[in-house]
């Protein structure tokens, strides 16, 4: 037996820090495993123009894109003049997503009016930060930006339904766009039409809404 | 920025007219008040002396408890209360809520009625309150909340258990509140949550605040269609709905509720004061004649799951529809158990662009359902893919209305019509999360009675019925026995946690599966002996699903012991484990297990056992399982038979 001790000590050694390291990869979720210590971030705001600040840092105004160290503990704030601040985590979390949680976080405590800001990773890496106006009269802006963080947000389903059949979320999209049942053929044809035309999601949004917004 | 300051000043400058006017006017309302102070004394006398600060409802709305010595709120947050000692004292609370509604305010939001309109309206029902005595207050962010919102249907959802995160292993409840239209995507859904702020990254700090209360609980509000992003498309939970039957204005007293509790902290507790028991409260204030919570102050056991509040409402008789939305993940999975391997790996190749959609037409041997079918499964995996942020947006665009122009050439129905959905079995069908257990059996030379008890949550050998097969959550899972031979009684187990994640590979998901346990244990050693030591064993591998033998799966384990019997007072091995998990009938599953270990740290010895265990559900919270076991040590073969009665609660 003290062979086999002494053949095995360091192979007993080797499969525990194998089983420990599977232990811990089979735990993560289906977050993409990045690399390296910096990430290229690019933030954009509805409205434009915001200023972003990364843990007391400010890197530029919305659209902008930068390499940031990808470390805990940093907060990413949004702000621009007649628009509340909003600063939201930026932060690893024990079920594994490192950006992905951001949409998820920052709302806590909101106010429960509803009007609240949120910022939501709409492609790897690429985030989307909607602004709430200070002025509440500006009820107008709220609902804009309300569909666009809708459309954003759901842009996978939105466009499943553009091409299989029409549910809930075209449903939804047209409750808030204000259309009419009567109009909901052409609604989707020109939406599917709007979808081939512009790639990039937010911009997508911006010309569903033109389109549609001002009803 | 001075300049930006500078042309702030002029603007505000030329606004001062107006300020000045505004504020004479409005100062006018406010001084034109005269406080009735005869009329306020006459209210809180007709108050005490309908003992109104101990009616239930004050109870509820102030989220007050029975304690040894009175009452006392397990909201944390002093903003909450009007009175200094208002968490502990209900009649004070009461008082200064009726001298404050007497107070006027210059930010009319923030006066007590707009702060607190649950609160007010109770009390001006019962105490009659005339409006025209107090001070004129125009509650109008309260209005406006209340017109967007509309709030007419109370929805409770309930996202499924998820083993991968420990905020989501017992499922999470939250309650969705809806207008009349029939867009509940847009509706808001209340979620009580804790705040686990950026600065408590590390496991332990976040075990141990969960647990100790070191987490600031809120009420939140969230669009419902970013939480089904959250649960359905990126943690693959599915969801159940279920509607509550509460008429309106039982769902607008809830919905007060929720404001007053707007931006008010109470302290957290993962295992008591979560989620699954504050949103009891809201329950309560939609319906005051149901008793939520009241149970579980004086309950043994120390936690509520959010299996407990379902179990709970649907006792109280409130549920009175459920809805099921599937994950995407449990989408795939679904539809493409109707599909052949070949077409499976078809999709695979689709959606990973190995494969070009079109080129399916070359394939002349591939009847045209097959083709439909890959290019439909091809475009949910592309959609995983996205929601994964494994494609960018413009990869995802492009693939998937690749993928969907060649589907629609073959046909224009949506192939998922075709199929039913197939509603599980609820998570309320299955048993309930707390077991006891009675049983006896043989082992090697003696019989032996054994007792157990498991608050929480579901076992591998538990009914499957509402859970799902293959995984498993034990918090606290105790075993004694009683030996006839030599009159002794011992401890058999006391795991603190013990966790099976078989997740079968499949063509397109690729899961490890795991497990991990510790607690104490009676572990065989080298005497061939049961000892009692400390156990930390782990293990990883991978499981597969096929019809024949169920779940079937294999492991690296590592096991490390610690106990006074062992030379060096502790020990380690490595060993692989093998099982299948398999459902016979509904009412009928087996577990069957081989472990082998090598124990090399200090002294070395090789130990290997087998498991058989059958489980016969008899009901929704009674089963039977019987187990047989044979484990080999250098000294001895050990055999033992048991068989158990269990019952959930």
């Amino acid at each position: 037996m003290g062979v086999l001790k002494k053949r095995y000590g360091f192979l007993i050694k080797i499969a525990a820090l194998l089983a420990c390291t599977m232990l811990f990869w089979s735990m993560q979720g289906c977050a993409t495993i990045v690399k390296g210590k910096t990430q290229e971030v690019t933030f954009k705001s509805e409205p434009d123009d915001a200023t972003v600040t990364v843990t007391g840092r400010t890197i530029g105004k919305t659209p902008v894109t930068i390499q940031l160290d990808r470390k805990s503990d940093q907060t990413v704030t949004f702000e621009k003049e007649d628009y509340k601040s909003q600063t939201f985590p930026l932060t690893t979390t024990i079920t594994g997503w490192f950006w992905g949680n951001i949409a998820l976080g920052g709302l806590i405590g909101s106010t429960t009016d509803g009007v609240t800001g949120s910022l939501h990773e709409y492609s790897p890496s690429h985030f989307l930060v909607t602004l709430v106006p200070t002025d509440e009269s500006k009820a107008r802006d709220v609902k804009r930006s309300d569909a666009k963080s809708f459309i954003v947000v759901s842009y996978k389903s939105i466009l499943e339904e553009l091409n299989t059949q029409p549910g809930q979320y075209l449903s939804s999209l047209m409750s808030m766009l204000k259309i009419l049942p009567s109009q909901k053929a052409e609604f989707i044809e020109r939406t599917k039409g709007l979808a081939d035309i512009y790639k990039d999601i937010p911009e997508f949004a911006d010309q569903v809404i033109k389109e549609y917004g001002n009803k | 920025m001075s300049g930006l300051k500078n042309i702030r000043f002029k603007k505000a400058y030329r606004l001062w007219p107006i300020c000045l006017l505004s504020c004479l006017l409005f100062a006018n309302g406010i001084f034109a008040y005269e406080l009735d102070n005869e009329y306020l004394n006459n209210l809180i006398k007709v108050s005490d002396s309908k003992q109104l600060f101990k009616q239930r409802y004050w109870d509820i709305l102030l989220h007050y408890k029975s304690v040894a010595n009175g009452r006392e709120s397990t909201i944390d947050d002093p903003r909450f209360f009007l009175a200094v000692d208002g968490k502990k004292n209900p009649r004070a609370e009461m008082i200064s809520m009726l001298e404050s509604l007497f107070t006027p305010s210059i930010n009319a939001d923030n006066h007590t009625r707009c702060r607190f309109p649950a609160r007010y309206s109770w009390l001006k029902e019962k105490l009659n309150i005339d409006e025209r005595k107090l001070p004129p207050i125009d509650c109008k962010k309260l209005q406006e909340t209340l017109e967007k919102f509309n709030p007419r249907k109370a929805v409770l959802i309930y996202p499924s258990a998820r083993l991968q995160g420990p905020g989501a292993m017992f499922g999470h409840t939250l309650i969705r509140i809806d207008g009349d239209d029939n867009n509940y995507l847009l509706s808001y859904a209340v979620n009580y949550s804790a705040l686990t702020s950026h600065n408590n990254n590390n496991l332990f700090s976040y075990v141990y605040n969960g647990i100790s209360g070191g987490f600031k609980g809120y009420y939140s509000l969230m669009p419902y269609y970013l939480k089904i992003k959250e649960y359905n498309d990126i943690e693959e939970r599915d969801i159940w709905e279920f509607q509550l039957n509460f008429n309106d204005e039982e769902v607008r007293r809830m919905f007060l509720h929720i404001i007053e509790l707007s931006t008010v902290y109470s302290d957290y507790h993962f295992f008591g004061e979560n989620c699954a028991f504050n949103l009891l409260f809201l329950l309560e204030a939609a319906r005051p004649s149901l008793r939520l919570t009241e149970p579980y102050w004086n309950r043994i056991s120390f936690w509520v799951i959010p299996l407990d509040t379902i179990e709970v409402i649907q006792k109280a008789g409130v549920i009175s529809q459920i809805g099921y939305r599937r994950a995407l993940a449990t989408r795939i999975n679904r539809y493409s158990s109707f599909s052949s391997k070949k077409v499976q790996q078809l999709a695979f190749d689709v959606s990973r662009e190995y494969l070009a959609p079109h080129s399916l037409n070359n394939m002349v041997d591939l009847p045209v359902n097959d083709k439909i079918k890959i290019l439909h499964i091809a475009s949910l995996l592309v959609q995983y893919r996205y929601s994964c942020m494994e494609l960018d947006q413009k990869e995802y665009q492009k693939l998937y209305l690749d993928i969907i122009a060649e589907k629609n050439k073959m046909t224009s129905i949506f192939p998922e019509e075709k199929e039913s959905i197939v509603m599980p079995p609820t998570p309320n069908e299955g048993h309930l999360p707390g077991r006891v257990s009675l049983g006896g059996g043989y082992a090697i030379d003696s019989f032996f009675t054994e007792i157990g008890w498991r608050p929480a949550y579901h076992d591998i050998d538990d009914p499957l019925t509402g859970h799902k097969n293959g995984v498993q959550l034990n918090l606290l899972d105790i075993k004694g026995r009683y030996y006839q031979k030599n009159n002794t009684i011992r401890l058999q187990r006391l795991r603190l946690l013990d966790i099976i994640s078989l997740a079968p590979q499949t063509t397109f998901f690729k899961p490890l599966s795991w497990k991990l346990n510790t607690g104490l244990e009676q572990q065989i050693l080298r005497d061939g002996d049961e000892h009692l030591v400390y156990r930390i064993n782990g293990g990883s591998g991978v499981a597969f699903n096929n019809k024949l033998t169920g779940i079937t799966y294999g492991m690296i384990d590592v096991d490390f012991i610690a106990g006074d019997q062992l030379e060096k007072k502790v020990n380690l091995a490595i060993g692989l484990s093998a099982g299948t998990v398999k459902q016979i009938e509904k009412w009928w599953h087996v577990n069957f297990q081989i472990q082998w270990m090598y124990y090399g740290l200090s002294e070395d010895f090789a130990f290997s056992r087998g498991d058989l265990v059958q489980t016969f559900r008899l009901a929704r919270n009674e089963a039977i399982t019987l187990k047989t076991a044979i484990s080999l040590s250098p000294e001895r073969v050990r055999p033992e038979i048991n068989i158990t009665w269990n019952y959930y609660f």
